[in-house]
């Protein structure tokens, strides 16, 4: 097994992510001279937002080797919340949401440590249930989210702005409780082997516990992201996301049966995807087979890293 | 074999019994509330609720082989889009409708069975990838206007009674479903099935093509997935996009209430029979107490869970 925290490791896992960044650069801009245009740099650090942070939330859920398929219904529930309280809640309203995430995220694990219910099922039912709320809450898209906001948060869509600022605080932050701290080696460790884990003294329910309440976490202000971005709530919106933080995640080299996988690769793997879906809006492709690309894209990653490393399961 | 041991094959497992009896008690609630009991109002139920039955035996399948299917509901709606294009509403065109709608759900499901055993992707992802897949194909396809209706000749299929007292559509369902059941329980390729389903490391030692079967699971489920999408198109009679997408977790729902479990091995065609039954039955129950209809996934999500969490919770007092 591979030392964790060194940062050569943790990097190259993320290499394959990055050289497909590189090369979707490569190809979009010889082709279309719009790419290095700052509106479309800007453009682009926004569409990563919400979209890394699903990912790095779904990577705390995947080191730990338990899976989370609730995100999308969580950030459509965010987006909704947001779009009915911002207005008279103001700012107040992203707390709000960010504690609606973690209510989510305590559901899951609830069912997945005291129901024992496998956590791919749990997270599907909790999904179902989540998007029932956020349907019940805002049956059709609409809503305000008020402008303020988007004012405040996205500006002018520049490149340096609060986007990035999130973007790179919360991966930092990963980064180093991932690489440094004893807690992060703890969700390693329990990805690698429950029973070694649990034998060698890890506290398995709390660091359940705390995988599941990251993700619900980083779901919510991923949806707080997209929905000052539409200005609205929309309660099928994040249906998307749940498989596209997983794809993210996978291409930045996270193994799907637990324990190995970094941060930076996930942030690599959510630059990929994102850069993939501008190409097709340079290029001017028909929207339509962005998805066909994506699920074929999402379906070569698995392909490729899968490959030689399932895990033996008791 | 005797005939006492074929008996003893047939007898419902507990499980099936426990969901039968919990379909009971929601149909006295359902027609307590409702005021009225009609056996026409409880066969039209079973009437509506074919499509989703067909496409839970699949589910069914694919669970008894350990895997989970997503893209049934992707399947079904593709197989709405397909027909209505291909019928054009003219009934001369049945037969290549029919052939071409199940071939399309057939290469659905050897696309699903083919990335889980060659390529070895969890198969949850593998049906997730495929969904988002077929429901590109089909917006890009038809351009998000999808054309084309089913003649009302073929309609006959869901909207016709026999004898005016038995639907067509249930007649389809139960035969499917004891076609299965012959399948699973009574010939050499469906115990080969269910034994990988149950252990894959002895199946294979025991030189089984456990591959080869989760590939037919996969086909076998998505060929359902296609039958349930006629089904539905019978019922509304035109194309629409995204009409079976509810199928996915209405499908995995009425499986586990039906006692199918994700560790595979167990085949119950009557719990999935009963479990589409008591889906279909809170809808129309939610419906009567006024609900808004976004609480079905939240009853969904809470059955999901309860039934998993009693089936843990025996397992453990048992063990």
């Amino acid at each position: 097994m591979l030392p964790r925290g060194s940062i050569r490791t943790n990097l190259l896992l993320g290499l394959p992510a990055l050289l497909l960044a590189a090369a979707i650069v490569a190809v979009a801009a010889s082709w279309s001279g719009d790419f290095f245009a700052a509106g479309n740099l800007g453009n682009l650090v926004n569409r990563v937002l919400p979209l890394s942070l699903a990912a790095l939330g779904q990577a705390f859920v995947l080191f730990a080797g338990r899976i989370d398929l609730s995100v999308g219904s969580v950030i459509s529930l965010s987006t909704a919340i947001l779009a009915t309280t911002s207005t008279s809640l103001g700012w107040a309203a992203v707390p709000l949401v960010l504690v609606a995430g973690l209510a989510c995220g305590a559901l899951n694990a609830a069912g997945v440590i005291y129901l024992r219910i496998n956590p791919l099922i749990m997270t599907l039912a909790s999904s179902a249930i989540v998007k029932g709320a956020a349907l019940i809450l805002m049956p059709t898209p609409g809503g305000e989210v008020d402008y303020t906001f988007y004012d405040a948060f996205y500006g002018q869509d520049l490149l340096v702005g609060w986007p990035l600022a999130v973007i790179l605080l919360a991966f930092l932050g990963a980064f180093l409780l991932f690489g440094f701290t004893r807690f992060g080696r703890r969700i390693y460790a329990l990805g690698s082997d429950d029973r070694a884990a649990y034998a060698n003294g890890v506290d398995v329910r709390r660091v359940e516990w705390s995988v599941f309440l990251a993700s619900g976490f980083f779901a919510a202000a991923a949806g707080v992201a997209v929905g000052i971005k539409i200005l609205s709530g929309d309660p099928l919106i994040g249906d998307s996301f749940t498989l596209d933080a997983i794809a993210a995640a996978v291409l930045g080299g996270v193994a799907l049966q637990g324990g190995r996988g970094a941060v930076p690769g996930v942030l690599a793997g959510s630059i990929a995807l994102v850069l993939i879906a501008n190409a097709f809006n340079l290029l001017e492709l028909d929207p339509n087979l962005q998805q066909i690309a994506k699920g074929l894209i999402f379906v070569v990653a698995l392909m490729l890293f899968m490959r030689g490393g399932v895990r033996r399961t008791a | 074999m005797s005939t006492s041991a074929y008996l003893v094959r047939m007898r419902p497992a507990a499980a099936s019994l426990r969901a039968v009896a919990l379909l009971v008690l929601l149909l006295v609630a359902f027609f307590v509330s409702a005021g009225l009991f009609s056996p026409l109002l409880l066969l039209d139920n079973v009437r509506q609720a074919a499509p989703l039955g067909v496409v839970v035996l699949g589910q069914a399948i694919v669970l008894m082989m350990g895997r989970l299917d997503l893209s049934v509901g992707a399947t079904a709606s593709m197989a709405n889009i397909v027909l209505c294009a291909v019928f054009a509403g003219d009934m001369a065109n049945t037969g290549p409708a029919v052939a071409l709608t199940l071939g399309a759900g057939a290469l659905v499901g050897l696309a699903n069975g083919l990335m889980t055993t060659k390529l070895r992707i969890p198969s949850f992802l593998a049906t997730l990838a495929t969904s988002m897949i077929v429901a590109g194909l089909v917006v890009f396809f038809t351009g998000g206007s999808p054309r084309g209706a089913v003649p009302a000749g073929f309609r006959v299929v869901t909207e016709a009674w026999l004898f005016g007292f038995v639907p067509y559509s249930a007649l389809i369902w139960l035969a499917l479903l004891v076609l299965l059941m012959l399948l699973v329980h009574f010939t050499m390729l469906g115990r080969k099935m269910i034994l990988s389903g149950a252990n894959l490391v002895a199946a294979r030692h025991s030189g089984i093509p456990s591959d080869g079967l989760i590939v037919l699971a996969f086909v076998l489920s998505s060929l359902l997935a296609a039958t349930g999408g006629i089904l539905v198109s019978a019922i509304t009679g035109m194309a629409s996009i995204g009409v079976g997408n509810g199928f996915t977790l209405d499908s995995i729902a009425a499986a586990v209430i039906g006692g199918a479990l994700f560790s595979g091995g167990v085949f119950l065609p009557l719990g999935a029979m009963a479990g589409a039954l008591i889906l279909f039955v809170v809808q129309s129950l939610l419906y009567l107490l006024a609900l808004p209809p976004a609480a079905k996934f939240i009853v969904q999500g809470l059955i999901i869970m309860l039934a998993l969490a009693l089936a843990s919770f025996r397992k453990e007092k048992s063990s």
